[in-house]
């Protein structure tokens, strides 16, 4: 029949007209922007560049990496030095004329870098100190200190280490001189009441003092054993570099490389020795770690029911490692609890089920010696559940083991590292290519025009041929070292295709520009991800050679089990709360929203400081972002008005006070005792927005601020320097960087231009009472708000700057070398781009040139301080003066010093806590002078105050952007004022509905 | 004596069986009753109630009559616009969507992997719409990365990126477009349902009785035995679509640039949730509600089944 044709037939129809349909739809959304001149003709602005092309290449990065120089050594045949070459630390010569500084230490006098100290006459951070040595005989040696690290923070104590002025590879720069932490007292539990045991709480950890000798490594180490350094006969120089923390030195030695044994060769040793086979096998707990050398290596909550001990009704602290012992150089170190001496072979009941499919890799040493070559970097398989490993696998490797030994395993790259410097140097490559590529076509190229892009690029084929080879090449690499094909892999082999493609066309790369650039972006992600080196170990076994390792396993069922107990367990657990601690006094509820970590270091805090200091008992509760704010269906407010509310809030947004205050749900707290010695800890500005007639409701407990950020190369490279103010920006910068196709990145609002035009959200004006009120109307309707507007839409409308981007992948790429950003953005880039390291620096934002009352022209470069977090009492406490106290303990120097060292050992250091108060801000660390810029930069914020219908003023603010710089629809004086009309109306409203006095000429005019 | 039951026993005993079936039936609705009075009676109620008074949630609330309906209608000029936004809406993506889940299920229907190509679409409503929105916030993000203006900027269809959800004049359209997307999966399951309901004997009586085509078989049976189904669906878009609140904040942000995309909804959650006067935002959900009901009734007449 012919039905079912015509079905088929009709089907495709069918489907036809579908698609027409939601293709209509696409269709309504025909561009606005449409009508907006076409990019300039590119092909003129590429021939301007030529002359820069060279320049690019040479200003690299400088130092050669100790790869290329230990394979430099090999060639030329470098032999080993052979006796050791001691220098005495008190002989040091500073620069610029420091006073070397010999006192007391450990009861024995040494050299002491310590500008701190009140009685230093060690200068500043820029110090550094020289010693000379005489070498007798050519060769490679380990450099060696005996060294002990002064009371710091946790950071580890850098040092460049320069041989005769020079960095001798990149490795030596800002290299580590570790700390060493043990734990205090035991593993306690929570208190959740009744008498019953909660979760583990893992005990503080405290800095060990005294001489410690170590040797210098590559910081991020990739080379497993100590670094080489290649020293001719003669007088060299030893120069040390400040980079961070302080540390006293009593001894500096370049010694003779180790030259390290075989297995095959360390068995035939054993039997000259004569060592006995070991006796018993035992069990250590890898969670009792003797000591560690990072604050980040430490005991952590197990989920496997084969982890020994194991409890599903609470967290049980019985593993160490994870993902905080992943990043190179972290060590832990555990003593031996065999009973003889002997040889013993070594287990691991250990978890690696990180890095998809890629292995960990960790350095063994015995007594902190690498007892063998293969020690160097031992290769834990990745699993997705837990495995009992066996050192040297079915012939297991034997150790030479006493009673009280120690056994140590650092994290290393192991063989990842040549795949880590491989990708590095593709990454290096391609962005090369880029800019090039991009000097003849800019950033957003026509794809159907002919750049002609091998004529100026002679060796495109060939580069594009060699990086698909290389990338394949990784990947085979990659699969030799898996257990399984990690992610990475698929991602290369389309980075390969791509550079197939375009050595087969190059006429289409103008049109796959972006997806160079995101190869490169791509490949920079998975080498992050590639050097985290995760491991968790549960259990170390120690068994003779013919004993049997003293293994426990879960069984399936238990498993089963344990699934089920956690299931119905989660109907009677409070998640929230984490932690009771109780005091002698009352005791209060705090509410806190950030992680569970932070609460957590909060917790043990106050259990170590507040509680015994007040009595005054604190139940911690963990709540989620935005749960307590006073927008939307938040828990707060819920419990507020079932009347289940805490006594302090913390982690609270600033915009709150208003909301919560008018409604007597906030605890006014001027009134309370020692509120102006508390308000006198912060910057007066800090309160603007919590301040609610006449009356403060919150205290600022963290900050954020808003600074410049630019990339120092680019600006050398183009010849521009950071800008003054926004006339500089918009007349020398912003043009400079459109001739090199590039955008400046704008994320301040509407504030600083408001505020540096003097102009301020609100204003107050006479009631139908003949009284002044402040915020009767919004400021917006005055000529410097008018100024500030139109400044901040020209931007867009005028010097065409966009209005979404992704600053920070663009900063990296260098396609947006300059914006404004905060805090996050200030720690995105320190952290998780590291190849910009050095690259890049802050500066104050741009600043309004004004005239000031005597005709003088002044700068006004006042920024805003974009909101950080509060806390509160709320409005029902019952317990003001207990609650009061803890908010006054908890915004003190000393707390907030410490919690910040805590958190940023902790959860790590992107983690970075800012804390409002002044005093602890300043005895922060930072980079050269970014602490002065971002200090000088709070003291200039100006914060935008809350008031009655204030939630209005962003709103239409934004929609008068809108309807301007996006739309543009219309001109910036009628789009203003529209939003004045709307704003003025809401606040007059709401404070009709409150029954506050509103202007006499309320909704006549405006 | 056994077979011998008076004849007024019989009744007695007959009209209690009867009394106690009729208990048991309300025993058996109660359940649903209580639920649907709780949850949606008694609020209902709660909301009318509120909607005459002044409340912030917090402090005791005060009567004010029907102020808060004369505001709202005289008053609101925001109002005004969230209908309008909310009836464009209604008006494009009720009736859209309504066909399109009629026409895909009736192909699919037609086609030969039926239960493939149900799960393929159905598979994507089960997904929370906020998850689902992020992936089409992708798919609309206005810088040069996101898809469609990536495709758009390659093809040269456009010079530069459009911000499509920034741009009043292209936010209602991304988020019918995207409402479209998400909800054609629930509705078509419905029809399909249906379409496999009617009974095959019907389509060959009536092609002995000379139908052609296809297009007979529709307009003379499908659609007709279709109708309870198709009821259902009027009457879930039409009140879905007086009820969009989900997409449209995910995709243009709470308040949306211009109120571009501000519904009836996020009038009455901005109302409740940033300006906490309770007693307008119950107000304009009684409006809500009113609204939806007469429209469902419309629905009903228009699709009543005659028989």
């Amino acid at each position: 029949m012919t039905g079912a044709s015509f079905a088929k037939r009709f089907t495709a129809l069918c489907l036809t007209l579908m698609m027409l349909l939601s293709t209509s739809v696409a269709v309504f959304a025909e561009p606005a922007g449409a009508e907006e001149t076409l990019p300039e003709s590119d092909a003129t602005q590429s021939e301007t560049q030529e002359g820069q092309d060279e320049e690019t290449d040479t200003d690299t990065d400088g130092e050669a990496s100790y790869a290329d120089v230990k394979n430099q050594y090999e060639q030329n045949g470098y032999p080993l030095g052979t006796e050791p070459i001691v220098i005495d630390p008190t002989t040091a010569v500073g620069n610029d004329g420091s006073v070397v500084t010999i006192g007391n230490h450990n009861d024995e006098e040494v050299f002491i870098w310590d500008y701190t100290n009140p009685g230093s006459t060690v200068g500043n951070q820029n110090t550094s100190y020289t010693w000379t040595f005489y070498v007798e005989q050519a060769g490679l040696y380990n450099l060696q200190f005996v060294y002990d690290a002064l009371e710091g923070s946790y950071d580890e104590v850098k040092r460049d280490i320069l041989i005769d002025g020079a960095l001798p590879f990149e490795e030596a720069r800002a290299n580590p001189l570790y700390r060493k932490y043990v734990e205090n007292g035991d593993v306690t539990q929570t208190d959740v009441g009744e008498g019953l045991e909660g979760d583990d709480i893992r005990p503080s950890l405290s800095e060990v003092f005294g001489w410690q000798t170590q040797l210098v490594y590559d910081p991020s180490l990739r080379e497993a054993l100590p670094l080489q350094f290649y020293l001719t006969e003669g007088e060299h120089t030893l120069t040390l570099n400040y980079r961070s923390q302080m540390l006293a030195i009593k001894e500096i030695s370049f010694v003779p490389p180790e030259e390290l044994m075989t297995y095959e060769q360390i068995k035939q040793y054993y039997a000259e020795q004569g060592y006995q086979n070991g006796v018993g096998s035992v069990r250590l707990e890898a969670e009792e770690i003797t000591f560690r050398n990072s604050t980040s290596v430490r005991r952590e909550y197990g989920t496997d029911p084969s982890t020994e001990p194991y409890s599903f009704e609470r967290k049980v602290l019985n593993v160490m490692g994870a993902e905080n012992w992943s990043a190179g150089g972290e060590a832990a170190t555990w003593t031996v609890n065999v009973t003889q001496p002997g040889l013993y072979k070594i287990g691991f009941h250990v978890l690696q089920n990180w890095g998809d499919g890629l292995p960990s890799f960790r350095r063994l040493e015995i007594n902190g010696e690498v007892p063998f070559a293969e020690c160097a970097a031992i290769k834990f398989d990745y699993s997705s559940s837990y495995e009992n490993v066996t050192l040297g696998g079915d012939d297991p490797w034997l150790f030479y083991l006493e009673p009280g030994d120690t056994l140590t395993l650092t994290v290393v790259m192991g063989d990842t590292a040549d795949i880590i410097r491989q990708l590095e140097e593709n990454v290096d490559r391609i962005m090369d290519l880029y800019s090039d590529i991009r000097i003849r076509t800019g950033t957003d190229p026509d794809p159907n025009y002919d750049y002609q892009l091998q004529r100026w690029i002679p060796n495109l084929q060939e580069i594009l041929s060699e990086l698909r080879t290389s990338m394949l090449q990784i990947n085979e690499q990659l699969m030799a070292i898996s257990n399984r094909r990690p992610g990475m892999v698929s991602n290369f082999n389309t980075i390969a295709d791509l550079f197939e493609q375009l050595h087969s066309d190059t006429f289409q790369i103008p049109a796959e520009l972006d997806q160079i650039t995101k190869a490169a972006t791509d490949i920079t992600t998975w080498v992050t991800e590639m050097e985290a080196q995760s491991l968790e170990i549960d259990t170390i076994y120690f068994a003779a050679q013919n004993e049997n390792f003293d293994i426990k396993e879960a069984s399936f069922f238990d498993r089963i089990y344990k699934f089920f107990m956690e299931f119905w367990l989660s109907f009677f657990k409070d998640y929230n709360s984490i932690g009771v601690i109780s005091g002698t006094q009352e005791s209060i509820d705090v509410w806190i929203s950030r992680g569970n970590e932070w609460c957590e270091v909060f917790r043990e805090q106050v259990k170590r400081d507040f509680t015994p200091e007040t009595g005054i008992g604190v139940n911690v509760n963990v709540l989620p972002n935005g749960q307590l704010s006073a927008n939307g269906t938040s828990v707060l407010m819920l419990s507020y008005i079932s009347g289940n509310a805490p006594d302090v809030v913390m982690g609270a947004a600033p915009t709150d006070a208003v909301e919560f205050s008018i409604r007597d749900a906030m605890t006014p707290l001027d009134e309370l005792e020692g509120f102006e010695e508390v308000k006198s800890r912060f910057h007066e500005s800090l309160f603007t927005p919590v301040i609610f007639e006449d009356h403060i409701y919150a205290i600022p407990e963290s900050t954020n601020f808003l600074v410049m950020f630019y990339r120092t190369d680019i600006f050398d490279r183009i010849g521009i320097e950071a800008p003054e103010t926004w006339d500089e920006l918009c007349g020398v910068v912003i043009p400079a960087l459109y001739e090199n196709d590039m955008q400046f990145w704008y994320a301040g609002g509407f504030d600083v231009f408001l505020y540096q035009n003097g102009g301020s959200y609100y204003r107050s004006d006479v009631g139908t009472d003949g009284v002044e009120y402040d915020f009767m109307r919004t400021g917006l309707d005055t000529d410097a708000a008018y100024n500030a507007f139109v400044q901040w839409t020209d931007m867009y409308v005028e010097q065409g700057i966009p209005v979404t981007a992704n600053f920070f992948n663009q900063f990296r790429s260098g396609d947006m070398p300059i914006g404004l950003g905060t805090f996050t953005e200030y720690m995105q880039f320190l952290i998780a781009a590291p190849e910009m390291q050095g690259k890049w620096t802050i500066a104050p934002i741009p600043g309004t040139v004004r005239t000031d009352e005597n005709g003088n022209e002044y700068i006004d470069r006042t920024t805003t301080g974009t909101a950080g977090t509060y806390c509160f009492i709320m409005g029902n406490s019952q317990k003001v003066d207990s609650s009061w106290k803890m908010l006054e303990w908890w915004t003190r120097t000393d707390t907030q010093v410490y919690f910040g060292n805590e958190v940023e050992a902790v959860v790590g250091r992107d983690a970075r806590w800012l804390p409002s108060n002044i005093e602890a801000f300043e005895r922060m660390t930072w980079d050269s002078n970014h602490g002065e810029i971002i200090a000088e930069a709070q003291r200039l914020a100006v914060t935008t105050p809350n008031c009655l219908g204030s939630y209005f003023t962003a709103r239409h603010v934004s929609n008068a952007f809108n309807r301007v710089a996006v739309t543009r629809t219309y001109r910036a004086r009628d789009s203003l004022l529209m939003a004045v009309k709307d704003i003025n109306q809401e606040i007059w409203n709401k404070r009709e509905e409150y029954n506050r006095e509103v202007p006499a000429d309320a909704y006549t005019i405006s | 004596m056994q077979t011998a039951l008076s004849h007024a026993d019989a009744v007695k005993a007959g009209k209690r069986t009867r009394r106690l079936r009729t208990i048991n039936r309300y025993m058996f609705v109660i359940p649903g009753l209580l639920l649907f009075f709780v949850f949606t009676i008694l609020p209902l109620l709660v909301g009318a109630f509120y909607s005459l008074t002044n409340y912030n949630m917090i402090q005791p609330w005060s009567f004010v009559g029907l102020e808060n309906f004369k505001t709202l209608i005289l008053e609101d000029d925001l109002f005004l616009t969230a209908v309008q936004n909310t009836l464009v809406y209604a008006i494009i993506y009720g009736p859209t969507s309504f066909l399109l889940a009629f026409v895909l299920a009736w192909v699919i229907n037609n086609l030969k992997f039926r239960k493939a190509f149900t799960l393929g679409f159905y598979t994507p409503t089960l997904a929370s719409g906020i998850a689902l929105s992020q992936i089409w916030l992708y798919f609309f993000a206005g810088d040069r990365y996101g898809l469609f203006n990536y495709y758009l900027l390659k093809w040269g269809i456009i010079t530069e990126p459009i911000l499509w959800t920034t741009n009043p004049d292209t936010i209602m359209p991304v988020v019918i477009f995207v409402s479209l997307m998400m909800s054609m999966g629930n509705q078509f399951l419905v029809f399909l349902a249906g379409l496999q309901n009617i009974p095959k004997d019907l389509y060959e009586a009536a092609s002995i009785d000379g139908v052609k085509n296809k297009f007979q078989e529709m307009a003379y049976i499908t659609w007709p035995q279709m109708k309870p189904q198709l009821l259902f669906g009027a009457v879930n878009t039409v009140v879905g679509s007086f009820g969009v609140f989900d997409i449209a904040v995910n995709i243009a942000g709470m308040p949306s640039p211009e109120y571009a995309a501000h519904t009836i909804v996020t009038h009455l959650y901005d109302y409740a949730f940033t300006r906490f006067q309770m007693g307008y935002a119950s107000a304009i959900s009684i409006v809500l509600a009113i609204t939806t009901i007469l429209l469902g009734r419309i629905c009903m007449r228009v699709f009543r089944t005659t028989d």
